[in-house]
């Protein structure tokens, strides 16, 4: 197994360095193009909501990344010290007017699609979110 | 590593076609936001978003071209993509969006379509 961890303070624009890092990791596992944007995709939604919803904005704050890697399969953690706050709360998959689709919510139905397990758990005074997903 | 967005405009007769270059995501969707709602407030009611250049489009873009697109269609108007990269395609798929627009396979098409 491998393992990379990046930190970074929670500010929109690093949010690419985690979505980097995934990439590579993703890349290791062993997984398509396809799968590797997934995942990048799930840790970007991911922390963008923790930024906006979890620290209620850029802060000092940070945006803890683990990725442990083994063939086949990614494993994520992302650790923040934001009220608590589950990023990952699971919408009803909604069957929505394809005529009209919703404007808000996108990017919980992204996360979970995107990965295979995704939960969360508070711990002390952080938040703590896991996604795993291994290849189809 | 790829961040920001590069947003280039170039009016047709009937219809803006706007190039997007970069990464989509919360750092960057108001510029796109701004400058495609700018467009319609100068009277522009059908846009052509050409996104073979995008490498990164999360729901904060998605939510941009979901509410451009209802701004334009209740005022008669139309947005459609030409040329979109695997990642757009990705994205609209994975967010059930890939039936709100039309899709062109370059910009040709695409402009003659309108």
């Amino acid at each position: 197994m491998t393992t990379h961890k990046l930190s970074i303070p929670a500010q929109m624009n690093r949010v690419a360095e985690l979505c980097d890092l995934v990439s590579q990791a993703a890349q290791e596992a062993g997984f398509d193009s396809k799968s590797i944007y997934s995942c990048e995709l799930a840790v970007g939604e991911a922390c963008e909501n923790i930024i906006k919803h979890g620290y209620q904005g850029e802060s000092n704050g940070n945006l803890d990344l683990t990725i442990n890697v083994r063939p086949g399969t990614i494993a994520m953690t992302i650790e923040d010290t934001a009220p608590a706050f589950n990023p990952s709360y699971a919408p009803q998959d909604p069957a929505w007017d394809e005529e009209d689709p919703p404007i808000g919510g996108l990017g919980l139905i992204i996360m979970h699609r995107a990965m295979d397990d995704v939960h969360y758990v508070r711990r002390g005074k952080r938040n703590i979110l896991h996604m795993q997903k291994a290849v189809d | 590593m790829e961040v920001g967005v590069e947003i280039n405009i170039k009016p047709y007769r009937r219809v803006a076609m706007v190039t997007i270059n970069g990464r989509v995501d919360s750092a960057t969707a108001s510029v796109l936001e701004e400058t495609l709602q700018g467009l319609v407030l100068d009277g522009n009611r059908n846009l052509i978003l050409d996104m073979h250049e995008v490498g990164f489009l999360s729901s904060s873009g998605l939510r941009v071209l979901v509410t451009i697109q209802k701004n334009v269609r209740q005022l008669g108007g139309d947005v459609s993509l030409a040329q979109p990269s695997s990642r757009t395609r990705e994205s609209l798929e994975i967010a059930g969006l890939e039936g709100f627009f039309r899709i062109h396979p370059d910009r040709e098409t695409a402009i003659a379509s309108y």
